[in-house]
C-alpha cells in the first residue's frame, strides 16, 4: 500500500511538472566590457578577404574540424560541422590588429557562451588592413563555455575559398529565418528575424502570411493567437478576427517585436539586407488575390532599386492553385508550386518544391530544370540528409529551420 | 512562486489525496444507483495574471453515483479567466481606449471520490474559450477551443437523502493559455433519480 502510495505521488509531481512550459529563453551572453570600445570599422577589402573555409588546430573542440566564415552586413559568421555550432560576432580594427566579439550557440540546443577572435598583426590582420591579400591567415578564438565561463582557446588557419557550386544555390530560412522553439533571440515570422536571417547562414527566406479582419496581409505562422508565439494570453482565436491597428497596438511577439505587415517584411529584405529571395508561404485560402497584389508592388520596387530579389507565392494546395489560375495578371505572378509536376505546368510556376521526405527525386528534378525551373526542397533540418541532398540531389535550394547547417554543408563542399 | 496556481493546487491536493486513509465507515445508500445534479455557484480569479478582478462563476453537474468509490459525471459553467482595460491613450496607430476580457465555459468529464467524508475531484474536457476586445472603435469576438482541467475538494451537508448542500474549492487549467482560475463555491445537491 505504501508503495503504490509513493508511486502515485511520484507520478503525480511528474505529471505536475510536465504541464510547465519548457522554453527557457537562450539570452545572447555578452562580454562585461566590450572590446569593441576603441576600434573602426572593417571594410569591404577585410570582409571579402576573410570568408573562406578554415581549420581548427583541435579538431576535439566544440567546433570540429573545418569552420566556414561568412559575411554578412556587419557581422561575420562561423558555420561548424559538429554540435551544429555556429558563431556571430561584430568586429573592428584595433591599431594593427582585427578583432571581433560576440557569442558560440549550438543550433539544436541552448548551450551557448561569449566568444572573441583575434587576428594578429603578423598574422594576417596587417595585410588586410593595408589592403593586401594575406598569405598566411591565423585567427585566434577565445570562448568561454559552462556556468564558470572556461576560457578555451583554438586557431583557425585559413585554407580555401568558400564553395560555390551549384551557382546561385538557396538556402532558405525558414519563418524568416528560425522558430521560436529553437530560442532564438528574436521572434519567428518578425522583421528582426529577417535582418537576422543572414547571419544564421541564409540568403532566402520563408515567411507565412495572414490576413487581418480589415485584409492586411501579415507575418503570423499559426492559425490562432497563441502563448507559443505572442506575449498576451488574453488574445485568442483566429488572427482574421483582429484588425491590423489592434494587432500591432496591442500584441507583442514571443521574442520581441510586433507582428510586421508583409509591406513592412519586404521592406526590411530590400533595405536592410542582401536576401535574394521570398517564399511567401500561404496556408489559409482566399489570401492569393490580397497577397499577390503586395507582391506585384514589391518586384517592382526591387526592380526600380536595381535589386536582385525574387519574391515567389506559394502555392501548397490545389485550392491556392485554382484561386492563382484565376488571377487575370497571373503572368507576372513568379510562383512557386508544391504539388505535382502536373500542376507545377498548370500555373507555370518558377520552382517546383516539393517535400524532402519524399526523396532526392532526381528524375523528377531532371524534367524541371530541362524546363528552366528550379526546385527547392523542404524543410530539411537532419544535418545527415542535408549532406546527402547536397551530394547527391539536383536542388537549387533548400528550406530549413536551421540554415546555419545548410550553410555549412554547402560552403564547405 | 505562486503556491496557489494549479500545479501546486495539483499537488497538494493529490498529496492530500494519497496521505489520507480512505474512511473505514462507508455510507451504503438505500438505492444502487443515483443521479445527482448539482447547481453551484461563486467568486473565481486567475490565479497568476495581473489583470483580472475576478468574476461571479455559475456552475452545473451531473453526477452518476454507481455505488462504488469512484462517481463520473459532466460539468459546465462559465468563468472569467482574465480582464484588461487601458483608459484612452495615444498609440502610434491612433488614440483608443481599450477593453479585453477572456472568457470560458468549460465541457468537463468529472470524476469523483468520497474520501473523510469530503469530495475530491478531478476532471478533464475542452473548454469554449473567447476574446472579447473592444478598441479603435472595433469589437471582436475570438473563440477557440481549449483543452481544460480541473480539480478541486468539497464537503457536502446532506439535509435528506436527496437533497444537501455544501462548498467547494477548485482550480480550472487552460492547458495551452498557461492559466489556472482558482474558484471557491456554495453548492446545492439533489438526486434527481434513484434505482
Amino acid at each position: 500500500m505504501i508503495k503504490k502510495r509513493i508511486l502515485f505521488i511520484y507520478f503525480s509531481i511528474i505529471f505536475i511538472y510536465s504541464c510547465e512550459f519548457d522554453m527557457a529563453d537562450v539570452p545572447i551572453p555578452v562580454f562585461s566590457e566590450s572590446i569593441l570600445k576603441n576600434t573602426t570599422p572593417i571594410n569591404d577589402f577585410i570582409k571579402s578577404n576573410m570568408e573562406g573555409v578554415y581549420s581548427s588546430n583541435d579538431s576535439k573542440s566544440e567546433f570540429g574540424e573545418s569552420l566556414v566564415i561568412k559575411m554578412s552586413g556587419q557581422h561575420l559568421s562561423i558555420f561548424t560541422g559538429k554540435n551544429a555550432a555556429y558563431l556571430i560576432f561584430q568586429g573592428g580594427i584595433y591599431e594593427s590588429s582585427l578583432v571581433f566579439e560576440g557569442y558560440w550557440r549550438f543550433a539544436t540546443g541552448s548551450e551557448t557562451g561569449p566568444t572573441k577572435l583575434v587576428i594578429n598583426n603578423n598574422e594576417g590582420a596587417g595585410d588586410l588592413i593595408n589592403g593586401k591579400k594575406p598569405e598566411l591567415l591565423k585567427i585566434q578564438c577565445y570562448y568561454y563555455k559552462g556556468p564558470g565561463k572556461i576560457e578555451k582557446h583554438i586557431t583557425l588557419t585559413y585554407k580555401r575559398p568558400l564553395n560555390n557550386q551549384p551557382p546561385n544555390f538557396k538556402i532558405i530560412g525558414h519563418r524568416g529565418g528560425g522558430r521560436n522553439s529553437d530560442r532564438l533571440p528574436v521572434s519567428e515570422n518578425s522583421v528582426e528575424m529577417i535582418m537576422f536571417a543572414e547571419r544564421l547562414g541564409a540568403n532566402a527566406i520563408e515567411i507565412d502570411v495572414k490576413l487581418t479582419k480589415d485584409k492586411i496581409p501579415v507575418l503570423f505562422h499559426d492559425e490562432n493567437l497563441s502563448l507559443r508565439l505572442i506575449n498576451e494570453s488574453y488574445f485568442v482565436g483566429s488572427i482574421a478576427n483582429y484588425t491590423y491597428d489592434q494587432l500591432k497596438t496591442f500584441v507583442t511577439l514571443k521574442n520581441g517585436g510586433k507582428i510586421p505587415t508583409l509591406e513592412e517584411a519586404l521592406d526590411t529584405v530590400l533595405e536592410k539586407t542582401n536576401l535574394s529571395l521570398v517564399w511567401l508561404d500561404i496556408k489559409s485560402n482566399g489570401l492569393i488575390a490580397d497577397v499577390t497584389k503586395v507582391q506585384k508592388k514589391y518586384i517592382n520596387k526591387a526592380k526600380a532599386m536595381k535589386r536582385d530579389l525574387e519574391i515567389l507565392i506559394g502555392l501548397p494546395s490545389e485550392e491556392a492553385v485554382i484561386e492563382y489560375i484565376s488571377i487575370k495578371d497571373k503572368m507576372d505572378i513568379p510562383a512557386l508550386c508544391e504539388l505535382s509536376l502536373d500542376l507545377v505546368r498548370q500555373t507555370n510556376a518558377f520552382v517546383w518544391a516539393p517535400r524532402w521526405s519524399l526523396g532526392l527525386q532526381s528524375a523528377e528534378a531532371n524534367i524541371m530544370h530541362s524546363e528552366g525551373r528550379r526546385v527547392f526542397t523542404w524543410t530539411l533540418d537532419d544535418s545527415q540528409f542535408i549532406k546527402v541532398y547536397l551530394e547527391d540531389g539536383n536542388f537549387d535550394g533548400i528550406l530549413s529551420n536551421y540554415p546555419s547547417i545548410v550553410a555549412y554543408e554547402y560552403f564547405i563542399r | 512562486m505562486n503556491i496557489l496556481s494549479g500545479k501546486y493546487f495539483l499537488f497538494i491536493t493529490s498529496l492530500i489525496c494519497t496521505l489520507i486513509p480512505v474512511s473505514s465507515k462507508e455510507i451504503i445508500p438505500d438505492s444502487t444507483f443515483r443521479l445527482i445534479f448539482e447547481l453551484s455557484g461563486g467568486y473565481s480569479a486567475a490565479l497568476d495574471s495581473n489583470y483580472t478582478d475576478g468574476g461571479i462563476t455559475p456552475c452545473i453537474r451531473l453526477m452518476w453515483e454507481p455505488n462504488r468509490k469512484l462517481n463520473i459525471g459532466l460539468e459546465t459553467g462559465y468563468l472569467l479567466i482574465e480582464k484588461h482595460s487601458v483608459d484612452e491613450k495615444k498609440y502610434e496607430t491612433g488614440k483608443t481606449e481599450m477593453e479585453v476580457s477572456l472568457r470560458a465555459i468549460p465541457l468537463l468529464v468529472v470524476f469523483n471520490m468520497e474520501i473523510w467524508k469530503t469530495d475530491f475531484f478531478a476532471a478533464m474536457g475542452a473548454s469554449y474559450v473567447w476574446t472579447e476586445l473592444d478598441a479603435f472603435n472595433q469589437k471582436v469576438y475570438s473563440p477557440v477551443w481549449n483543452y481544460s482541467l480541473m480539480f478541486g475538494w468539497g464537503y457536502t451537508y446532506n439535509l435528506t437523502d436527496n437533497f444537501g448542500f455544501g462548498i467547494e474549492a477548485k482550480s480550472y487549467i487552460f492547458t495551452r493559455l498557461n492559466k489556472s482560475v482558482g474558484s471557491m463555491q456554495f453548492k446545492l445537491k439533489y438526486c434527481v433519480v434513484d434505482w
